[in-house]
């Protein structure tokens, strides 16, 4: 009866023992032993592929936003985020700036969203690369750890905002499809920031210290 | 941002997307599926202090999300059109797609619910078979039946034109 079960299991779950089957063992299999392994991980793969349909990028927001106005007492990421986007563009209009400022917009900017600096849980890569493809943006190399990533406005334009984590150490990144006219560094007393094309797109990259920014850059950059 | 907002978010971020793919899978359409996640986490915002073990948070949401998609068809309806399943299908491929994709996917949606449904908890939830057992409250042994035969027919489905891909153990994707 045991051996039945166990039969009914493998078969029911063929995974379980797939991903136990390295090159060594396939080595040690008859030819068609082998065939038939590679047959059912090929299946595997497929079905994986099949499944994994494209999820639409603002769900998650939409979710959050609805209940924030089911429940007053609960501001999410999204809500709060929609108020500083309009916070910002309302600062912006009220005080208008000269065009090389979008340093101290960058600066304003995170630190309005600056409670999501601490956000821990990861954004899966395919989540990501989902976010971005929406906005029409890529990186050669998405960074290891990303903990936020919405839309958003900035330098007049769409944009995303993107929180990395390097050592624990929270990088922001705004990125948008057009460059802006500026180049180089910039700082205020608390946060430093580096503007940086990639791509044809404009990447402001903003931390504590210049040198998380460098090993930001470093994870993003090919090669 | 209290402790319950904050385990709602993270609840909300790590679980929208297989819980959205899941719901698709069941309800073959996108924008049903799309109404079935916000019922689910509209349910989840209303019990989460019920949840005492948040090792079984998963099992949680895919058990209410079944139940909601469930609840769909006990609801009064306005009429509405049936969009047919390969106009759903084109809605979710993208030109990177392969053959071998589409061909699977279109194998899927023509399973019967009882053989789609325990597939999708496995393949995409991850969930062992107890705990789909548990989900869609039956037997583990009906969970493995079921999904044995998920598979048997899938591959029987795409025998035609999966075999070099088959015979290839998967290089195919390079």
């Amino acid at each position: 009866m045991d051996e039945l079960n166990k039969k009914r299991n493998l078969k029911a779950d063929p995974r379980s023992w797939l991903e136990q089957i390295d090159d060594k063992v396939l080595a040690e299999m008859s030819p068609q032993q082998r065939e038939n392994v590679l047959s059912d991980k090929a299946f595997e793969k497929l079905l994986d592929k099949g499944m994994d349909i494209p999820v639409p990028v603002e769900l998650s927001d939409k979710i959050l936003l609805n209940q924030s106005t089911q429940n007053k007492r609960f501001y999410p990421a999204v809500f709060s985020i929609a108020a500083s986007v309009v916070l910002i563009t309302g600062l912006w209009l009220l005080f208008p700036r000269p065009e090389s400022d979008f340093g101290s917009e960058a600066i304003a900017h995170v630190k309005l969203e600056s409670e999501y600096l601490y956000l821990d849980k990861t954004i899966g890569r395919q989540t990501l690369d989902n976010r971005m493809k929406a906005m029409g943006l890529s990186l050669p190399k998405l960074p290891e750890e990303v903990v936020f990533a919405v839309r958003c406005h900035y330098a007049g334009q769409e944009a995303m905002h993107m929180i990395a984590k390097i050592d624990g150490q929270p990088v922001s990144l705004l990125m948008t499809k057009n460059k802006i006219t500026e180049e180089g560094f910039f700082e205020d007393s608390e946060l430093v920031g580096r503007f940086t094309n990639n791509l044809n797109q404009q990447l402001v990259v903003i931390a504590r210290k210049s040198a998380l920014i460098d090993r930001f850059i470093s994870q993003i950059s090919e090669g | 941002m209290s402790n319950k907002e904050r385990q709602f978010e993270n609840l909300v971020r790590s679980y929208y997307r297989p819980l959205f793919q899941y719901a698709f899978w069941m309800s073959k359409s996108n924008s049903v599926a799309e109404d079935i996640v916000q019922e689910t986490f509209a349910r989840a915002w209303k019990s989460i202090d019920q949840l005492k073990d948040i090792k079984a948070v998963k099992s949680w949401l895919y058990t209410i999300l079944t139940r909601e998609n469930a609840r769909r068809f006990e609801r009064k309806q306005l009429p509405v059109i049936n969009l047919s399943e390969s106009w759903q299908l084109e809605q979710v491929a993208s030109p990177n797609d392969d053959y071998e994709v589409l061909d699977i996917r279109r194998a899927i949606m023509a399973l019967p619910e009882t053989y789609r449904e325990p597939l999708a908890l496995q393949v995409i939830g991850g969930l062992s078979t107890e705990e789909i057992a548990n989900v869609l409250s039956i037997k583990s042994n009906t969970v493995s039946t079921r999904l044995f035969r998920a598979r048997s027919v899938l591959k029987s489905q795409l025998s035609g034109n999966f075999g070099s891909t088959i015979a290839k153990g998967g290089r195919k994707d390079g």
